[in-house]
């Protein structure tokens, strides 16, 4: 009876966990945003009522993401089709998946000192930017690229698993039928295996997005602690792009890090508004999962 | 067996899954115009030789061929032969119905497409509807091109499948109990597409059910343990079979 | 439907073409698909080499430290000290001595704590997840605990900094305590116990989750033959199920364990960032006192990057972060490798 009742206790005890976070967050946060936060720059500032807002911090965000993504994606994809597809037989396959498996255990942080080691390589100062006046000559290591890179690099092997596990669902029948037909096994997979896991692959897509908006250590590392993006300004206009994600920024992890009081920009109401705005968006991308994996049920029945 | 010149011809295949046997030196020689029917328990290796003659077995890795297969006297296992080649001379229908999931137009057009990229609109339109007349789903479909193949009843994906198979002109086609998903009057239809369908293929049916067979086939082969016991016109084996296991096959004393 | 029709749309394939062996062995792109095979397999390579990159650029920044440091860098403290000399006497030999003992006990205990909580409450929400758990919870419940898992860290981070922290100085530490322990270090709430707290809460919902799925495909079949005997649910929970769930739950208590070695921001937000060897000799407040992990140092010391020996003193902290959660990784690979052969769900 004990057991039983010290079960309920820690289910129930999770479920007010997560209600007691949300409604922490909503009942600090809530007052923080307007439409002026959303849409101002972060400025240093002792006073906290005129440390302005998550303008850049959420556009490096983005940014962010969608480079990121860009990255891991191509390159998840087609590790997902080779060991879905053709690796049977390869005897190799046992150690590439357990390369991989690896990987996904290793700490974000480790991955962020990574990519510190490698883009401050002064060959590799394209990614970023030179640092002036050393002795021995040194890339500065950090910018979108840089962080981008190494978040593609964090959430690869992720997006790798569930892109194989949509692959592998497909019914062997669709491709039999196609070999039947004399479609060559490249065309098969483009043209049928592909299109019949696009929910499954938008998933995995989705879930690495979550990831990389949710991670601190990497963009603290590899992106810098400026809250503000530090390209050639206006960064907006096309000619300064490119200087923009060479040089360094903030996303909304970041800027909470930075406004709590752990870190110096010594504004914790705003890093409540800043933390509601992404649990937002973090749980909007996990409905969307849950969504896509309702509709792919319903289908299939 | 007759004058007609055969169109698949095979000697002395074995295939092996592992280590074990499942079609031993079966020999045979099929015949164009005609629809030849593999019947036989199952486990004992008629699916097997179906899909050799597609090299569809080549899929599976454990797999292992000895003997020849001869399509238009051209031996279909020597190591230089494409398989997309092969398979697009040889359609195939499976026993569950798959029509792929996107319209009815698009399933037929799809292997269209994939062989010919450059085909004008027009010409895709008329091979599609042709297929779809020549598979006798057309009246039924007509109306509703762009829906979803997966929408349609079982037996007129198992036709859709056919249609699909057809577009490509293949000369030989592969039927793996195609009705063997499907109800009686389902069965009835593609039943008496077959017969029409033997005029311009080479058509090869394994199949479950004797009464099909009997119905439908010009030759019959009888397979046992991966033995061919018996082949011969579908009249005279079904009156009176040679083999004592064909006649207790054919009398229900086993399945 | 006349077969001259028939012969007009069957364009696709001559009919002479066929009495042609050619046919079969006509060229069609051969290389093409070839060529993306290679494609794909040596994209795939470098996927899983990716690793075997990440270990050697770590270990290699990292050797500098480590042979200098040689088992003292585990043994002995002093990291801070070592820390601000390496960076004020930037290039020196000297410089490059670092003692780690306290990130690595820090490591070691907030990890242990967590995986505590996850083995006690975890384990009691995952069992009540999977067979306790009324129909109309069990969807908010598990929507709950998937939730719970995507906050990012350092929102736990923060909350942990915002209530945990203020809670354990205001309730747990008395001024005569914080001016006892002056000489030692500073009691203000961020703590070896403000640690523990957040870091399970961040892997607690990993751990459910895994848990619960291996609960759930523990097979049915010892359940039923288990209650038919006249075992009361619970006896069978703790006899039956667990035990034929056992794998599942190692590895993911194995899986939660590597997350929690290597969560670095919100423990650097609520453990104080002080690399300060709590000592067990003072009894409870041993809890209250500020620790590091490894993976926080990286972060809270990341400006001394610039300076070499700093730099690879960070490294070495990070090749310590890496080889464990290699080697964490390929212990939860067996249990979830038995989980498989063992024939639990599928065949």
């Amino acid at each position: 009876m004990l057991g039983h009742a010290a079960c309920w206790l820690s289910g129930l005890l999770t479920l007010f966990l997560l209600l007691f976070i949300v409604i922490f967050l909503v009942l600090k946060g809530i007052h923080v945003i307007s439409w002026d936060f959303i849409a101002t720059n972060p400025k240093p500032s002792l006073d906290q009522n005129l440390t302005g807002g998550i303008f850049t911090p959420v556009i490096g965000t983005f940014l962010l993401v969608a480079m990121g993504t860009l990255f891991a994606l191509p390159w998840a994809l087609a590790t997902a089709i080779y060991l879905a597809e053709y690796s049977e037989g390869n005897l190799w396959v046992g150690p590439i998946r357990t390369g991989i498996d690896i990987l996904s255990g290793v700490p974000t942080i480790v991955f962020a000192i990574f990519g510190l080691a490698i883009f401050t390589n002064p060959h590799l100062s394209l990614f970023s930017t030179m640092v002036e006046d050393v002795a021995n000559a040194k890339a500065f290591g950090r910018s979108f690229m840089v962080s981008s890179i190494t978040m593609a690099m964090m959430v690869l092997p992720f997006i790798i698993k569930s892109i194989e596990e949509a692959i592998k669902a497909v019914p062997s029948a669709y491709r039999e039928a196609a070999y039947g037909m004399g479609i060559s096994k490249w065309r098969t997979i483009r043209k049928i295996v592909l299109p019949s896991a696009i929910p499954g692959i938008i998933t995995g897509v989705v879930l690495g997005i979550g990831r990389i908006a949710g991670d601190t250590a990497i963009v603290w590392l590899c992106l810098g602690g400026s809250m503000t993006l530090t390209g050639t300004q206006p960064w907006w206009q096309p000619q300064n792009w490119l200087a923009t994600l060479q040089n360094t920024g903030s996303t909304l992890t970041t800027y909470i890090f930075y406004s709590s009081p752990a870190g110096e920009g010594n504004s914790p109401d705003k890093a409540f508004g800043a933390g509601l705005i992404l649990i937002i968006i973090i749980f909007a991308l996990n409905s969307l999962v849950d969504y896509w994996g309702r509709y792919r049920t319903l289908r299939e029945e | 067996m007759e004058n007609n010149r055969c169109k698949i011809k095979v000697k002395n295949l074995s295939v092996w899954y592992k280590s074990f046997q499942a079609l031993r030196e079966v020999s045979m020689e099929i015949y164009p115009q005609s629809i030849t029917g593999l019947i036989g328990p199952s486990g004992c290796g008629k699916s097997t030789f179906l899909r050799c003659m597609n090299r569809l077995n080549d899929l599976v890795a454990s797999f292992r061929l000895e003997g020849n297969i001869d399509i238009d006297d051209y031996n279909i296992y020597k190591p230089e032969t494409d398989v997309v080649m092969i398979r697009r001379k040889v359609g195939m229908v499976f026993q569950q119905p798959n029509p792929f999931p996107m319209s009815i137009f698009d399933n037929v057009a799809f292997g269209v497409r994939e062989h010919n990229p450059r085909i004008k609109k027009g010409e895709l339109e008329d091979i599609v509807i042709d297929s779809l007349k020549r598979a006798n789903l057309w009246d039924e479909v007509k109306d509703k091109l762009n829906v979803s193949g997966l929408s349609l009843s079982g037996g007129q994906q198992q036709r859709l499948c056919i249609a699909r198979v057809l577009a490509v002109s293949p000369e030989i086609i592969l039927l793996d109990e195609p009705c063997s998903a499907l109800d009686p009057v389902s069965t009835a239809k593609i039943e008496e597409l077959l017969f029409h369908l033997k005029d311009s293929y080479t058509v090869l049916v394994v199949t479950h059910n004797l009464g099909q067979a009997r119905r439908i086939s010009d030759y019959i082969g009888f397979f046992l343990n991966g033995n061919l016991v018996e082949y011969g016109k579908a009249a005279d084996l079904v009156v009176k079979p040679s083999e004592k296991s064909t006649e207790d096959y054919l009398a229900g004393n086993f399945g | 439907m006349g077969k001259m029709e028939l012969e007009n749309v069957s364009v696709i394939i001559p009919e002479k073409a066929s009495s042609t062996t050619g046919f079969f062995t006509k060229p069609r792109k051969p290389f093409k698909e070839k060529i993306i095979e290679i494609i794909l397999l040596l994209l795939t390579v470098l996927s899983s080499i990716l690793i075997f990159f990440v270990m050697f650029f770590v270990i290699s920044k990292a050797i500098p430290v480590l042979k200098a440091s040689g088992f003292s860098f585990v043994f002995s403290g002093g990291w801070d000290e070592n820390f601000l000399n390496a960076w004020q006497t930037s290039g020196e030999q000297s410089a490059l001595k670092f003692g780690a003992l306290p990130l690595i006990a820090g490591t070691v205990l907030t990890t242990s704590g967590a995986l505590v909580f996850c083995l006690t409450f975890g384990l009691g929400c995952a069992i009540f997840l999977s067979e306790m758990c009324p129909a109309w919870l069990r969807k908010p419940l598990e929507s709950t605990v998937r939730l719970l898992a995507a906050i990012p860290s350092v929102i736990y981070g923060l909350i942990g900094l915002m209530i945990v922290v203020p809670f354990i100085s205001k309730h747990l530490i008395s001024n005569e305590l914080s001016l006892r322990m002056i000489k030692i270090c500073a009691l203000d709430g961020t703590s070896l116990l403000a640690g523990i707290i957040v870091l399970s809460m961040m892997i607690g919902p990993i751990f459910i989750a895994m848990a619960s799925d291996a609960i759930k495909s523990a097979p049915k079949i010892y359940k039923e033959a288990s209650l038919a005997l006249g075992l009361s649910h619970w006896r069978t929970i703790v006899k039956i199920i667990l035990p034929a769930a056992r794998n599942g739950i190692v590895a993911g208590a194995i899986l939660a364990a590597g997350r929690a070695i290597g969560e670095a921001i919100a423990l650097s937000m609520v453990t104080g960032s002080v690399a300060n060897l709590p000592n067990p000799a003072h009894g409870l407040v041993f809890f209250l006192e500020p620790v590091r992990t490894l993976a926080s140092t990286i972060v809270d010391n990341a400006e001394g990057m610039s300076v070499a020996a700093c730099e690879s003193a960070l490294f070495a902290c990070g090749s310590f972060l890496l080889l464990s959660c290699v080697l964490l990784s390929l212990f939860s690979r067996i249990f979830s490798g038995n989980l498989r052969t063992g024939g639990v769900s599928d065949k």
